[in-house]
């Protein structure tokens, strides 16, 4: 890696644009590489897609999850978003409903919690963390509600719900590849489609970003629900692995989707990160719980590594995005001018999406 | 401003779109409520059939069910959890079936020994004359067991013991259940070979005694605890942690898998079958779920022990107490071995 700050702007934006995106994957690559030499059984075939499939949930998950932190807002719901969307999927199916629809009305569920998180938070001005937390709790005590509190079973199979839920296409967990189409829409919408920005302008300063002309409430709400969906899809495929609805899956899903974002080199404060490194948070978390299982290390031991890769992940994605943020100011009109070498068009290229350097909030405010 | 009316609007369209949903949710849900199965004998409210002899005879009541007159005051340490769920459900249910006259409070603790202690203290203050109390922890709740005692409420720990004097403990005994399953698995296993054990939520009292029971009931065999990992008594993760389990040790290192509990155990069983090794392990596990005997009736299962719940056995003590009638200090429900030669007799009875 780079230490020294290039000179030449397109140098400047590639080196920005390489940090940003490839560091969640080189800690990912270092990490596996490490594995490689102390479990040679981690390579199994059979053992690579058993962490392809175990990183899918909570991957979807954070896919979601990533929109709502970068507006500078936590979703503290997704568990419990989770656990509503397969027992109504699980009740519709006992009640008749065909698969396909009880699949839609599960992820429906999803998105009307998403949608009351959105309201509470950007039309009500709760704070997200306490919001999302009430939300939580109400939404887990209506799955226990619509199921008595145990494990709703059910024995509909169909192709489409097994795929997503156990199957696979040439050898690859069905659950792993809907995790990678998620995954790439959500980049895609965050990199290209003008509401991908606006995200990002709020993360930056909603103010600005408001008078600026985004659409700040409806933006947020959208935000919310795109969490929302997630996690009701993420719900449906739990169930439909499982063949249960279970009001209290996914208890520890919310902290593990967070965890996934932030180690992806997304802050926490909004406005800085992306979907490319959630992917690969996801994956190294499932990767690491995974290896400390083939090693056999004890559960105890395990909650302690977790917790310090957690820390070491996170310090260095921080100070990764200290520096960007660094570079960024120094690249901004108005740094410029009390710096007589300005290079003044970098910081408008709209090259680089996982930074917020080019968000229409940025571009208006006067710092 | 016209921008503004407009999003307005649609916020509220949103908020009405998503009240017609929930509405449309419980409404096509609302059957499924249905009271649990009632074993009445005339009309009196009999034990389950996992209260043996002793247990039946402590708890015969004398006095005439439609007259006990009194409060009881519910305190579960959670209903967050499927046991605590139907438990802080059933009670009031089978009260308000029995004892038309009894009037029950119930209160969840979420979880929280803080939370619940000042739950209970409510009660004592609003007059209650029995307390059914499952602690969150047996020495954060002893406190506010010793103040109801001394305002004269009879208090009957249910399922957890609560250090403190109590008029009774009625529950079964989460070590014998471990106990009941490590006889169990050295006796499937011939007296020798290798099993994984898949424990429950770490430093929780019945994860300590379930593992514990369960290496007592191994004593005298030669079969081997050669790997545990917890799951957090959660089906997925009993699933996931079981993949990697099944990775770590190949075909034929794995003899039998001991779960804590019957979702964890559905997990691993999942996964042993899709790994195509269920010739080959056999798996054990505790609580007595109705799916867990439709597993051992098909075999998928070797077998459960019952960790029964203790909801009518409690509301039948809270009406002896309420009547004034003595009750034994330790009430014990059966920990049985549910396997394959005696699942047709608990079908739709289950445990739990």
């Amino acid at each position: 890696m780079t230490t020294q700050a290039p000179t030449e702007p397109w140098a400047k934006g590639l080196s920005l644009k390489l940090r940003s995106n490839l560091l969640p994957i080189i800690i990912l690559l270092v990490m596996v590489a490490a594995v490689a030499l102390l479990v040679p059984s981690f390579f199994q075939p059979s053992n690579l897609l058993n962490v392809g499939r175990q990183s899918a949930i909570v991957g979807i998950i954070a896919v979601g999850m990533t929109f709502v932190i970068l507006t500078g807002g936590i979703d503290l719901s997704v568990g419990s978003i989770l656990a509503l969307s397969g027992v109504t999927t699980a009740i519709l199916i006992n009640n008749g409903l065909i698969v396909p629809l009880a699949i839609v009305a599960g992820m429906l569920v999803g998105v009307v919690a998403g949608i009351i998180n959105g309201i509470g938070v950007a039309v009500l001005k709760v704070q997200p963390f306490i919001m999302t937390l009430a939300t939580m709790v109400a939404i887990q005590g209506l799955s226990l509600r619509l199921t008595d509190g145990g494990p709703r079973q059910f024995s509909n199979r169909e192709p489409f719900f097994n795929f997503i839920g156990s199957g696979s296409f040439l050898g690859v967990p069905g659950p792993f590849i809907v995790f990678l189409l998620i995954a790439a829409a959500g980049i895609l919408v965050l990199r290209y489609l003008a509401f991908g920005r606006y995200i990002y302008a709020i993360g930056g300063s909603i103010e600005a970003a408001r008078l600026s002309g985004v659409r700040t409430t409806r933006t947020i709400i959208l935000a919310y629900s795109i969490s929302g969906l997630c996690a009701g899809l993420a719900g449906v495929m739990t169930a439909a692995r499982l063949g249960v609805g279970d009001p209290t899956a996914g208890s520890l899903s919310n902290l593990d989707a967070i965890t996934a974002v932030v180690i992806g080199g997304t802050s926490l404060m909004g406005g800085i990160g992306g979907a490319v490194g959630t992917v690969f948070g996801a994956i190294l978390l499932a990767i690491l719980s995974n290896v400390m299982n083939l090693l056999g290390i004890s559960p105890f031991d395990q909650q302690v590594v977790k917790g310090a890769v957690i820390v070491i992940a996170v310090l260095v994605a921080a100070k990764a995005t200290v520096k960007r943020f660094k570079e960024r100011r120094t690249d901004s009109p108005k740094a410029a001018t009390s710096q007589p070498p300005a290079i003044p068009t970098s910081s408008a290229t709209p090259d680089s999406p996982e930074r917020d350097g080019s968000s229409p909030a940025e571009q208006t405010t006067p710092r | 401003m016209t921008h503004a009316t407009k999003q307005r609007t649609r916020s509220f369209a949103a908020m009405a779109a998503a009240g017609v949903a929930a509405t449309l949710l419980t409404a096509c849900t609302g059957q499924a409520t249905a009271t649990s199965s009632n074993e009445a004998v005339g009309d009196k409210l009999a034990p389950s059939i996992y209260c043996g002899d002793t247990c039946q005879g402590q708890l015969e009541l004398k006095a005439d069910p439609a007259g006990i007159e009194c409060k009881v005051g519910v305190s579960w340490s959670s209903a967050s959890f499927p046991y605590g769920a139907k438990s802080t459900q059933q009670i009031p249910e089978f009260a308000k079936a029995f004892f038309p006259k009894m009037n029950v409070t119930v209160s969840d603790g979420r979880g929280d020994a803080t939370n619940q202690s000042n739950q209970v203290s409510e009660m004592i203050a609003q007059g209650i004359k029995v307390l059914i109390l499952s602690p969150q922890d047996a020495n954060a709740l002893a406190g506010v067991a010793k103040q109801a005692t001394a305002a004269g409420i009879k208090v009957i720990a249910a399922d957890r013991q609560v250090n403190a004097e109590v008029s009774t403990y009625i529950g079964s005994d989460n070590e014998e259940a471990g106990v009941v399953d490590g006889k169990a698995v050295a006796e499937a296993l011939g007296g020798t070979g290798s099993v994984v054990e898949l424990s429950g939520s770490l430093g929780a009292s019945p994860t300590i005694a379930r593992a514990a029971g369960f290496r007592k009931g191994l004593e005298g065999s030669k079969v081997e605890v050669i790997a545990s990992q917890t799951a957090n008594y959660d089906r997925a993760t009993g699933l996931k942690v079981m993949e990697d389990l099944l990775q770590r040790f190949g075909t034929g290192k794995i003899q039998a898998v001991y779960a804590h509990n019957d979702q964890m155990a559905f997990g691993a069983i999942q996964a042993i079958k899709e790994a195509g090794r269920e010739g080959e392990i056999k798996v054990f596990g505790i609580d007595g779920e109705a799916e867990a005997l439709d597993l051992v009736k098909d075999g998928s299962y070797a077998a459960t022990v019952g960790y029964p719940l203790v909801v009518k056995e409690s509301t039948i003590a809270a009406a002896k107490l309420c009547a004034g009638e003595p009750v034994e200090p330790r009430i014990k429900l059966d920990s049985t071995l549910i396997d394959k030669t005696n699942v047709d007799q608990y079908l739709g009875k289950a445990p739990q």
